[in-house]
């Protein structure tokens, strides 16, 4: 190599260092105070601390190559991403329903692999799940399942809401913030499922309008065709001691409308609520369009839909 | 031979992106058509989830609290509860087991309850006890269910 050529590779050296070292440390992450901490076995917390808190709490731990521009801003927007959805570093703040449902989310995104993200385990391979850590995981969400007894306060509620329901029976109309409206004739379409929820102590019947249901029939549904619409209803369960399980009080409708273009952000489908027997429209705008998906991402390869039936039975892991 | 291998790559691919999960899914087994629902029940000892359908005039004379009608149609389909795949918490309709069908006739100025049994499971219809009386009674005395 001649003196000129060392000189310049030198040159593209340095140059190179301090692109790449520009800014290092620079606006990194905020670590806040841990405020109240998730309460859990150790075990468990071993775990959440290895594989989510990097993300999902305040106490963020960034390697050295985490630090580095261009790299530096792609880690920072996933932490501040991740806190939003969850943060095990402010675990109080959340209502007992709202910590239940993290948790089955957790466990959820983990056994279908969502999480923790590819790219992060390729350079944090310490943050790989063992199968080993999801049965731990996976007996400690179980202490959370629900049962709700037929007892006298929630029949008493289920009738009481039930005579109201009778007196003043007329097709409401509502409309979801994001412009999605009721469909009072969803109760003459298809039933598409029923399922049993013990994460929550939820029942529900799920309604396909003929487009979806033609959908199914053609096994036309990953995407979904323009226009399919999804409608579940759900309700408390009640359950008497011999295992008999009946409809209690009718908590909401849920819906879900297909229609790739107008709904481009969600996944090509419309997400609204309505909420008891009034069908109140839930949410804003904003929150339709990130609390529905974020749990919806889980079935992303599903084209986002969670309750239909599989022929084989699935392991259960 | 390089060829043969890449024909196999190519027909692995193909393989791998038509075997997603829709063609696991379960056709629709019951198709309720006119029929709209009363209720749905499951019964975790038998591992079971059903859903119970009424024709219009069902629904009706149940809000209205009226007494049998002739021509008034119920249906309870009974499946097997199994877990749903794609969320550890739920679970969901399986194989469908049986149906059961009460239809109301008028005889000599009198309603009478029909009652019929369709099963899909062998082993299922042969635990099940089947006393008529008493499922025409489980059938018709279930609440209609909240449902605005």
């Amino acid at each position: 190599m001649s003196k000129r050529n060392f000189q310049f590779f030198i040159v593209l050296l340095t140059a190179l260092a301090a692109l790449l070292f520009a800014g290092y440390g620079g606006r990194g992450i905020n670590n806040g105070p841990t405020v109240s901490e998730i309460e859990a076995p150790e075990e468990v917390k071993n775990i959440l601390r290895k594989a989510c808190y990097d993300c999902h709490s305040n106490e963020t731990k960034l390697a050295w190559f985490d630090k580095l521009p261009i790299i530096s801003i792609a880690v920072r927007k996933d932490v501040e991403e991740g806190r939003r959805h969850l943060n095990f570093s402010v675990w109080d703040t959340l209502h007992p329903s709202e910590k239940r449902a993290k948790l089955w989310d957790v466990y959820n995104v983990i056994r279908a692999d969502r999480m923790p993200l590819m790219s992060y385990l390729q350079v944090h391979p310490k943050a790989h799940i063992t199968i080993a850590d999801r049965h731990i995981l996976k007996a400690y969400i179980d202490g959370f399942a629900t049962k709700q007894p037929a007892d006298s306060t929630a029949t008493e509620i289920a009738l009481t809401q039930y005579n109201g329901w009778t007196k003043n029976k007329v097709a409401r109309k509502s409309v979801s913030p994001n412009g999605i409206e009721h469909i009072p004739a969803y109760k003459t379409w298809q039933v598409m499922s029923t399922t049993s929820r013990f994460d929550n102590g939820t029942m529900r019947v799920l309604y396909a309008n003929p487009i979806a249901a033609q959908a199914i029939q053609n096994k036309n549904i990953n995407p979904w065709p323009k226009g399919s619409i999804i409608v579940k209803a759900m309700w408390q369960k009640l359950e008497d001691k011999d295992g008999q399980v009946r409809p209690g009080k009718f908590i909401n409708l849920q819906y879900m409308v297909k229609d790739k273009r107008k709904y481009r952000s969600t996944g090509g489908w419309g997400f609204a609520r309505f909420d008891g027997l009034q069908l109140k429209p839930y949410g804003d705008a904003l929150i339709l369009s990130t609390e529905c998906i974020d749990c919806h991402k889980t079935v992303e390869q599903n084209d986002f839909v969670f309750n239909l039936s599989t022929k084989q039975q699935p392991e259960q892991r | 031979m390089k060829r043969s291998i890449l024909y196999g790559l190519i027909l692995l691919l193909a393989s791998a992106c038509t075997s997603n999960y829709t063609s696991h899914i379960r056709d629709l087994s019951f198709q309720n058509d006119s029929l709209r629902v009363i209720t749905m029940l499951i019964n975790e000892k038998a591992n079971t989830i059903a859903v119970l359908f009424g024709n219009e005039l069902a629904l009706k004379n149940k809000l209205a609290q009226k007494p049998r009608e002739n021509n008034e149609l119920y249906k309870l389909v009974t499946w097997r509860q199994q877990p749903n795949t794609f969320w550890y918490g739920s679970k969901i309709n399986g194989a469908l087991l049986c149906i059961e069908t009460v239809k109301i006739s008028s005889k000599e100025g009198q309603v009478v309850p029909i009652y019929k049994l369709d099963c899909f499971d062998s082993p299922f219809s042969a635990d099940l006890p089947i006393d008529r009386t008493q499922r025409i009674s489980f059938i018709m005395n279930q609440q209609l269910v909240v449902l605005p």
